[in-house]
């Protein structure tokens, strides 16, 4: 059985605004080390990986692992009955085939309790190995959203190019081009904003933009948000939770204005 | 009680140390009629259930490992449970005729060759009288027994009703019927009887549990159900003259179940990406 209490219900609610506009259904797999979710898009080329570490839940209870077959928009609509303050608690048996969620808000003695149907969704998993990119760029993620979301208006894809001076996002479409440069910057005064590089190699590669807008549905989740690419292989945009992380995988386009 | 390779974790009733070894035996289960695991110890009737452990766990056990992680519990089973499908068939009851009586010998002793088993719940202490429980008896140079239909729902309900009288005693019990804390008494009074009842079918065939549940009813439960049962969508639309039934639940199916975000992805062109699974392996 699976019980486990989160104190700020908005997390929740985020990660799933953050999830729901990538896939449709996906299994939550619940265990003793937390809870986690991995699933790809319909067209297969980007990947979510998501996880809600146990000691980010006060308490978290789950003696078998199990896997809660959840469409995501019928949870996100049940979680927006949910107060941002309010504590979330979920719970599942081992054999249930309903999620029950209570929603408790503390300064006014409400509770709600809502149960969702869950369903038998087939996954296949994917090995993601520990990788070490050529290039990692650390950076605010509100200035990622804007840079992605400004850059759509001349492209469907960006050129990401990373040298050890700086970042640059380029696209070029029919009605122009643009192009949006980030220093390499150690702004001590104002952490959150600094755009920091590692650097094994200089890299350079295209992206889909629609599926990068998408991907900062989660800028909500974390101030920061890490970009790691290595040529020829998915791009990794994680954003950082205090007890877990949701990581994005996104295939790079091989082949044009290459 | 086997040898070390044959060890087995079980919960069961204490076995004074002069009991005779228990025999195991397959017997149809009164519910189902699939045969299912019994013991008899000491002229007493066990009932055998094994809590699977599907492989996944095993049990330590002194210095060894036992690799089969089953739990067995062995728990007092009424034997006229049992009794009352075997008897059922044995009386060869039919539209015109009431059945055979039959000897004790003939009930268990002619047993089927599915269940060679059945011989020994003659041995079973006071048999004669659990018989007398649901059957009719015929005292002449031998005891003859044949199933009587009465006699069968009136013990039924009399099961029903220790039920009820243990129930508050059993806080498993109790919470099984949470949800009429807040119902008025009368309801949590049938809500109890209800919960009695299953209890005393899940031991009985269909047909047998059919016929004790006509002898009850639970107006008040039922009147609760109806109570929060809304009317359907097209109850409403009948009301108002529309006929919403058809057209709506076309529609329903052709509606995609994407998201906002989704169908603008269904846009993107995926043109030179390959698949996630060209660069991840798919863990088995």
């Amino acid at each position: 059985m699976l019980e486990a209490r989160l104190q700020t219900g908005a997390l929740l609610k985020k990660v799933l605004e953050a999830i729901k506009e990538l896939i449709t259904d996906a299994n939550f797999d619940c265990s003793d080390n937390g809870i986690a979710l991995q699933a790809m898009d319909n067209s297969h080329v980007a990947l979510v990986a998501l996880l809600l570490r146990h000691d980010g839940f006060e308490p978290y209870r789950c003696d078998r692992s199990l896997a809660l077959g959840v469409n995501l928009v019928s949870l996100s609509k049940v979680l927006r009955c949910a107060g941002n303050d309010d504590i979330i608690t979920l719970k599942a048996d081992d054999t249930a085939d309903v999620l029950s969620l209570t929603f408790e808000n503390t300064d006014n003695d409400r509770i709600s309790e809502y149960e969702l149907k869950l369903m038998d969704i087939d996954s296949e998993h994917l090995g993601i190995p520990d990788t070490t990119y050529e290039a990692v760029v650390q950076m605010s993620s509100a200035e990622f959203a804007r840079i992605c979301k400004d850059l759509q208006v001349l492209s469907d894809s960006v050129q990401i190019d990373v040298t050890k001076e700086g970042v640059k996002f380029g696209a070029k479409g029919e009605l122009g081009s643009g192009a949006v440069t980030l220093k390499q910057n150690g702004n001590v005064d104002k952490e959150e904003e600094a755009t920091l590089i590692e650097l094994q190699q200089n890299v350079s590669l295209n992206f889909s933009l629609k599926y990068l807008v998408n991907f900062t549905k989660a800028t909500p989740l974390a101030s920061r948000v890490s970009l790691s690419m290595s040529s020829e292989v998915p791009l990794l945009v994680e954003y950082k939770m205090e007890a877990g992380y949701i990581r994005y995988y996104l295939a790079p386009k091989i082949g044009e204005d290459n | 009680m086997a040898t070390p390779n044959q060890q087995r974790i079980c919960i069961g009733p204490k076995v004074p140390a002069h009991a005779d070894n228990p025999i195991s035996m397959l017997l149809p289960c009164p519910s189902s009629g699939l045969p299912a695991r019994y013991v008899i110890q000491d002229g007493g009737l066990y009932e055998m259930q094994m809590v699977d452990s599907e492989g996944l766990r095993s049990w330590f056990i002194g210095d060894t490992i036992q690799s089969d992680g089953a739990l067995y519990l062995i728990t007092p089973y009424d034997p006229v449970f049992i009794l009352i499908p075997i008897l059922d068939i044995m009386r060869q009851k039919t539209a015109d005729a009431e059945g055979k009586f039959l000897l004790l010998e003939g009930i268990f002793g002619s047993s089927s060759d599915q269940y060679p088993s059945l011989r020994h719940l003659a041995d079973l202490k006071n048999i004669d009288k659990y018989l007398a429980l649901v059957c009719d008896v015929r005292v002449a140079a031998m005891k003859t027994y044949r199933l009587d239909d009465e006699k069968v729902m009136g013990w039924l309900k009399k099961k029903v009703e220790v039920f009820v009288s243990k129930f508050e005693s059993i806080p498993a019990l109790v919470d099984s019927i949470a949800y009429t804390e807040s119902l008025p008494e009368a309801c949590r009074t049938e809500a109890i009887t209800q919960s009695a009842l299953k209890m005393v079918s899940a031991n009985l065939s269909d047909s047998w549990a059919t016929k004790l549940s006509a002898n009850y009813q639970f107006p008040e439960l039922d009147k609760m159900e109806s109570r929060t049962q809304l009317p359907s969508m097209s109850e409403f639309g009948k009301r108002s003259g529309m006929d919403l039934d058809d057209e709506p639940k076309a529609r329903e199916v052709k509606k995609p179940k994407m998201s906002v975000g989704q169908r603008k992805l269904a846009k993107a062109s995926t043109a030179g990406m390959k698949p996630m699974t060209s660069f991840f392996a798919k863990k088995s």
